[in-house]
């Protein structure tokens, strides 16, 4: 389990104070050169020749320079070019890049159109004309490679200052009557620092390789102290002989520019991270109903979930989705799941055929045709997938690849279960689209998803579904992206499809105002477990828990009288970084007391109707917001 | 149409490559007239400077009327700019020869290298962009991330020179220099181009497939990828079918935003390993300060870039039907 685990920010921390620590090295050894290696230029010429050892351990070269102290002193000038370069271009590009991001408009466009045509000027034949024509002098080589970074540090900067300059608080403090100055000053430096300043790591690292790419080329500095580009070209030529001398001072442009990667890249997750939010940690995982017998399924289910958890693994610390959920489908029937955004009725859906994302843990039952999918490896769980229980996506617009023709997409999947042929498959795939109602299908069929409205193409992922005959139909929230007119022809559709074939349905949703007219049974899901469930006659007339009372409450009536205000919920959703001991909904709940926030509510009541509250009943009070 | 409206061509695609050929151009322009610009403003007799501070005062007299460096930098620099528009790029004082005809026989050699860099590249950064991204934040994709990680902080000039260290001077394996042409020697050009090739070849594959798997792992939680697994396709399938020709045109992107990288350091390889192409002739121009020569040549590479980021910016288009007309 733990190789699915993200980087530990301990691991992140190891590599990063590393190669700090191999860039402080570098810097103190090019301050305190002279009193390192006092003398670079001594001739140790009875040890010529020699090949790294203790006594030299980077070696010497021909006539008995030890490289050791020429590496030393050779950083002083890399770095000092690197620092020059690395400044003249976060002055030159951050500058344009916060005016860019701030003033917006003309001036924004025309800074971007000089940047665009910067980068794509291949930077080093820039650098060589520079050294042709200009001369070879440290300031120029400096200057010219500030130059070669400056339009990324721009792009940096502007999209940096962008983000701030759109934040609230400088909206605010713009409405308040602060100076452009001000705001740029005290606002927005502030804010792109950290951003900048982690570039300007990678920028180094750049200006460093074209200055040893030049200096091994024979342009570079023209100057008598020596640098480690210079080392590496004079030492090429000994290469088969001698082969430490180029080697060493080339493996430490790799680890120096490698640690100011590292320290950059470091930085620029941090940065992530600080703005996803502090790290929190989980107090312990989900409690999970332990391995009882496996329950055989009663002859009415299609589908039962038995203690079903979904743990996301984030940089924030796990989350947990689901928290245990028992579930029965029952066979022809309608199952609604309901629940707010983040209750984890996504991750619960996709559990069923364990399509969940990498960092996702899932654990618990899923009995299906007498076996446990949630046992069963890929390939024989792909048996399943679309064949014997199909999904339907939320969002039509990104459930369909858009380089595939539709018919292709739905023709695939007859090919791939049924061994179709492809002529079958396709005329097949034709007769599906009609009976999901896509008119004119034989054309549609060719035409690719972005040529489809957003109701079609739901018609054409339900087609997909049912390409091969499933028993079970999953539909994760099937209408929440389509216009209110088309909801109601793509639950039509459902319906009557549910009907023809006896499919059982397990109907994701927010909505409750679909739940009523097209669901046998709905089950409540909250912080990731089910707070009641019960026939959808009985939950609707009779809601037990205050969380299901307080939705209800909350859907628009058209019957109600018009002087009865829709009610919202008070209160947050739960954090699911935390599992907290008692019920769930205790912090939002009027009638929440002492046990509720200690002790977690079992589902309990009669068969058709259940629900986890230690004070159901009707009466509600109303909420105090 | 009925769907008239989704059939219209996304705005931007055409006008993008114009305003990238605009640029392009605009850069060439600044690189080239500063050139002369930079050689009229620099203190120093230009002339001296080519022939060196021993050169008589006739021979010195005669290569400032040779390069109309009597005449101010503009009027040259038009001048130039009208004998390339008709052709002629000039006479190299260098290289025997005008400067097209150098060109005409270096460049095939930097064409040559710069295709087997190119696929090279991509054999790598293909399959294990894929893989990292399909198996994102897993074991192997860190594994192969922090390799590609490493591999784009090697200069150019240490991976050449490890390469021909180990593979040319300790085993004699493969060449260290030379050129062969493919359609004359195809093995020998194939082994001369290993080398060099893998030493632009790495850190480019590096560059290339940090950015395809970050395309994978967004285009893997795109719903048709979900809904292809949930629709029982297999890894393999999915992965061939949809994800990559889905990301492979952020891959033609990246292969035209890298090339200015390529460009660069394909002159460092080239001097490597001697294998006398365009980019090696641009640095003996350096050195030999010759002026024109040196414009040819970059005036060369841009046009390349430009050919090549234009005939890319034409596959996408059919390859994407989004941006085709139906």
């Amino acid at each position: 389990m733990s190789d699915e685990v993200v980087a530990s920010p301990a691991r992140r921390g190891a590599l990063f104070w590393l190669s700090a620590a191999w860039l402080a090295v570098v810097g103190f050894a090019a301050i305190a050169a002279d009193l390192v290696a006092p003398h670079p230029d001594e001739l140790h010429t009875s040890d010529a020749g020699r090949a790294p050892s203790w006594r030299y351990p980077f070696g010497t070269s021909k006539i008995g320079h030890d490289m050791l102290a020429r590496c030393i002193h050779g950083s002083r000038l890399v770095l000092v070019v690197m620092l020059v370069a690395t400044a003249v271009g976060l002055v030159v590009g951050g500058g344009l890049g916060v005016v860019a991001g701030y003033a917006r408009g003309w001036v924004e466009r025309s800074v971007l159109v000089v940047v665009d045509a910067w980068i794509a000027v291949p930077s080093f034949m820039a650098l060589l004309a520079v050294v042709t024509y200009v001369g070879r002098d440290v300031w120029v080589i400096a200057l010219a490679l500030g130059l070669v970074t400056a339009p990324m540090f721009a792009r940096v900067a502007r999209t940096a200052t962008r983000a701030v300059a759109d934040s609230d608080y400088v909206m605010a403090a713009r409405m308040l009557g602060a100076t452009h100055r001000r705001v740029v000053r005290r606002e927005v430096l502030p804010n792109i620092v950290l951003p900048v300043g982690a570039y300007a790591f990678v920028a180094m690292g750049m200006a460093m390789l074209m200055e040893g790419t030049l200096t091994f080329l024979g342009f570079g500095l023209n100057l008598r102290q020596v640098t480690w580009g210079a080392l590496v070209q004079e030492g090429q030529r000994d290469l088969r002989t001698h082969p430490w001398l180029a080697l060493i001072p080339a493996a430490l442009f790799f680890c120096t520019i490698l640690a100011l990667n590292v320290v950059g890249d470091r930085l620029a997750t941090h940065l992530e991270r600080v703005r996803v939010g502090a790290s929190r940690r989980a107090a312990a995982p989900a409690a999970m109903r332990g391995d009882a017998a496996p329950l055989p399924l009663s002859p009415d289910a299609a589908l039962r979930l038995e203690g079903v958890a979904v743990a996301l693994d984030t940089d924030a610390g796990p989350v947990h989705a689901v928290r245990g959920v028992d579930l029965v489908l029952r066979a022809g029937a309608t199952t609604a799941l309901v629940g707010e955004s983040g209750s984890g009725k996504t991750m619960l859906a996709r559990s069923i055929l364990r399509v969940l994302p990498p960092v996702a843990r899932a654990s618990g039952r899923v009995w299906f045709d007498g076996r446990d999918l949630a046992a069963l490896d890929e390939p024989a769980l792909r048996q399943v997938r679309g064949r014997r229980v199909s999904m339907v996506f939320q969002d039509p617009m990104t459930a369909l690849d858009p380089v595939v023709r539709v018919g292709d997409q739905v023709a695939e999947l007859l090919r791939v279960h049924l061994g179709s042929s492809r002529r079958e498959a396709r005329r097949r795939a034709v007769e599906l689209l009609t009976e999901v109602g896509v008119g004119d299908a034989p054309r549609r069929a060719r035409q690719y998803p972005h040529q489809l409205s957003g109701g079609l193409r739901q018609r054409v992922a339900i087609a997909m579904a049912l390409a091969c005959e499933p028993s079970v139909l999953v539909a994760d929230e099937p209408t929440s992206a389509l216009d209110v007119t088309v909801q109601a022809q793509i639950l039509d559709l459902l319906a009557r499809l549910q009907r023809e074939r006896g499919l059982t349905v397990l109907l994701v949703t927010h909505d409750l105002g679909i739940v009523a007219g097209s669901s046998d049974e709905v089950a409540v899901l909250y912080a990731g477990r089910i707070v009641e469930r019960g026939t959808t006659r009985s939950v609707f007339e009779a809601p037990a828990m205050p969380y299901t009372q307080a939705l209800l409450a909350a859907v628009p009536r058209l019957d109600a009288p018009s002087h009865v205000r829709v009610r919202g919920i008070a209160g947050q959703p739960p954090d699911p970084h935390v599992v907290p001991p008692g019920c769930a909904y205790a912090p939002r709940c009027a009638r929440a007391d002492d046990r509720c926030r200690a002790e977690r509510p079992a589902l309990s009541g009669p068969n058709d109707h259940e629900a986890a509250c230690f004070h159901p009943g009707a009466d509600v009070p109303a909420p105090t917001a | 149409m009925a769907l008239g409206s989704s059939c219209v061509r996304l705005p931007g695609v055409g006008g993008w490559l114009l305003r990238r050929m605009a640029s392009l151009l605009a850069a060439l322009v600044l690189v080239t007239a500063g050139s002369y610009a930079l050689i009229d403003l620099l203190p120093g007799d230009p002339a001296l400077a080519i022939l060196g501070l021993g050169a008589t005062e006739q021979r010195a007299a005669a290569l400032r009327t040779q390069l109309e460096l009597d005449r101010p930098w503009p009027v040259r620099y038009v001048h130039w700019v009208a004998d390339v528009a008709h052709g002629d790029l000039g006479t190299s004082r260098r290289f025997n020869g005008t400067v097209a005809e150098v060109l005409r026989s270096r460049l095939p050699r930097t064409l040559q290298l710069l295709v087997f860099t190119e696929l090279l590249s991509l054999m790598l950064a293909v399959p294990l962009g894929l893989w990292a991204g399909w198996r994102a934040n897993t074991r192997v994709d860190r594994a192969i991330s922090s390799v590609a990680f490493a591999a784009m902080a090697l200069p150019p000039f240490l991976l050449g020179l490890l390469l021909v260290f180990a593979f040319s001077l300790r085993f004699h394996w493969l060449p260290s220099s030379g050129y062969r042409p493919l359609l004359g020697d195809p093995l020998g050009a194939l082994r001369s181009m290993v080398l060099p090739g893998f030493t632009l070849a790495l850190p480019l594959a590096a560059i290339q497939l940090r950015a395809l798997r970050a395309d994978v792992v967004e285009t893997v939680q795109h719903d048709n990828v979900l809904l292809a697994r949930a629709n029982g396709l297999s890894p393999w399938r999915i992965l061939t079918r949809h994800v990559l020709r889905q990301s492979s045109l952020t891959m033609l992107t990246v292969v035209v935003v890298t090339l200015p990288w390529i460009l660069s350091f394909i002159v460092v390889v080239e001097k490597l390993f001697n294998t006398f192409g365009a980019g090696e002739l641009l640095s003996e121009a350096v050195t030999a300060r010759d002026f024109l020569m040196i414009q040819g040549t970059v005036v060369a590479f841009a046009v390349l870039y430009l050919a090549v980021s234009f005939a890319i910016e034409v596959l996408q288009t059919t390859l994407d039907p989004r941006q085709r007309r139906s």
